[in-house]
């Protein structure tokens, strides 16, 4: 936990992008109808409201309504739908 | 393009019944095997796309999960092929038509001349290739290029190229306009400088010989301008003059429409090579007062392949021709313009027009316009002496 603290800082302070050095999840969402989470850990949960993500140190949530997982390999989970809010826990 | 991919290699929709659906995910894509389509049918079962080759693995994945596993559909070009392996009749088919179209692939069923700068007509030039075996259904493996080339050239004297350019079972002509040979001057030739068009001299230069008019003189046609002499037997020089042109040209004032007058009727043919198969009884002699219009369509692939299929069809149009009144300011606009081409056609790049006026009149029914022009142009023309 610290090391990954410490790697994030110095990808900061070196304006590197932190997912690519300390492998922290990175979602992008266009408009509410299309988000790609990138470095996942794996799949949590899966219904057509909730789709749950595991990002190592916790969990993300996609909640939203019709929710499909377009595609899905070991690095990104692309989800489609209609997105309603992001949780972390 | 990743539809295309997918396609290729064949993909297959499974339904997932499971207490731990997200298990059996998180150990597919682990396994390398890209899921697609996830759609949550209720809290325990699920619909995914996977790759066919990756069917099994996926299989004794959902096993070890404690995951239901029904295979829904295959879809994709391996399953094609599967089920082509059944049907012996319709894969004998595809390989005869495979072998047909490569066979009709060494024929050439298309010909036709391309980007012709020439004033040949693009029937000669294709009548003067089928004489020398270039033709539809000529086997294009035995064209000799150079051969055809020169042949085709010693007959098209207009021509200074000519090449032929075979894709698939097309051929295109491509040919380029022969340039004309200049005219050789001979010093010692015994030449005068005579009067093209009769005028009133503006400038004389002799270039060699001896100038028999000057600024101001009045020169009819033919007149001799300058003469050659013992030491320029071949006179040259430029003689400018203004001359004056009157053109006329006339123009119904009322003129005859097409309208129009009952039903279409269609027919079709269909051409088989050079063989032309109707579909109809009777003559394609059209009676008075039918238009016909005629649309062909030829069966092939661009810049693929093509086959002696065509298919005519034949619109014809019967009318009644109408006597309409044409607008007298823009048949007077119109007759003006072609007027003004004539005159420029005529001078050519030796003259330019000066200045230039139209009168119109009614004669008979009809609009009368005349030009008259004076212009400045080099009238001298080389005259050999007998």
């Amino acid at each position: 936990m610290k090391i990954r603290d410490t790697v994030a800082d110095l990808a900061q302070a070196m304006d590197l992008p932190q997912e690519a050095v300390s492998g922290a999840l990175k979602i992008t969402l266009t408009g509410r109808s299309r988000a790609v989470v990138e470095h996942h850990r794996g799949l949590r949960g899966y219904s057509e409201e909730v789709v749950e993500i595991s990002a190592g140190t916790g969990a993300v949530r996609l909640l939203g309504r019709d929710l499909i997982l377009l595609a899905m390999d070991a690095e990104t989970v692309l989800v489609t739908g209609v997105i309603s809010a992001v949780e972390y826990g | 393009m990743a539809d295309a991919q997918r396609w290729l290699r064949g993909y297959a929709r499974v339904r997932l019944t499971g207490a731990d659906l997200p298990a059996f995910f998180n150990r597919c894509v682990r396994a390398g095997i890209i899921l697609r389509d996830v759609r949550a049918e209720d809290a325990l079962t699920c619909t995914v796309s996977l790759p066919v080759s990756r069917l099994e693995a996926a299989g004794k994945i959902a096993r070890r999960c404690g995951c239901g596993w029904e295979v829904l559909a295959r879809t994709g070009m391996p399953e094609g092929v599967r089920r082509l392996r059944r049907r012996r009749g319709v894969l004998v088919l595809l390989g005869l038509v495979f072998a047909g179209l490569m066979l009709s692939s060494l024929f050439v069923w298309e010909i036709r001349v391309t980007e012709n700068d020439s004033s040949v007509p693009d029937a000669r030039i294709l009548r003067v290739l089928a004489d020398h075996g270039v033709g539809v259904g000529s086997f294009w493996p035995a064209f000799r290029g150079e051969r055809i080339r020169t042949q085709a050239l010693l007959e098209l004297p207009e021509l200074r190229f000519l090449a032929v350019n075979v894709r698939g079972s097309r051929a295109a002509v491509e040919v380029r306009a022969a340039i004309p040979r200049p005219e050789i001057f001979d010093p010692a030739l015994p030449a005068d400088v005579t009067a093209g068009r009769s005028g009133i001299v503006e400038s004389v230069r002799a270039f060699a010989g001896m100038p028999r008019v000057s600024r101001g003189d009045a020169v009819t046609e033919g007149q001799l301008l300058i003469t050659g002499d013992a030491a320029f037997p071949h006179a040259r020089g430029e003689v400018r003059a203004y001359t004056y042109y009157e053109m006329t040209a006339s123009a119904p004032l009322s003129r005859p429409v097409k309208e129009p007058n009952g039903r279409s009727s269609r027919r079709f043919a269909l051409i088989l090579g050079e063989k032309r198969i109707n579909f109809y009884a009777g003559s394609g002699i059209l009676p008075a007062d039918c238009d016909k219009m005629t649309r062909e369509w030829t069966l092939r692939a661009e810049n693929a392949f093509s086959l002696p299929v065509r298919l005519v069809m034949e619109v014809r149009t019967p009318y009644v021709l109408r006597e309409t009144a044409a607008d007298p300011a823009a048949c007077q606009q119109e007759l003006e313009r072609q007027l003004l081409c004539r005159l420029d056609r005529t001078l050519g790049e030796r003259g330019e027009v000066l200045e230039s006026r139209f009168t119109a009149a009614m004669t008979e029914g009809r609009l009368v316009v005349t030009l008259r022009a004076k212009c400045l142009e080099s009238i001298d023309r080389d005259l050999p002496r007998n």
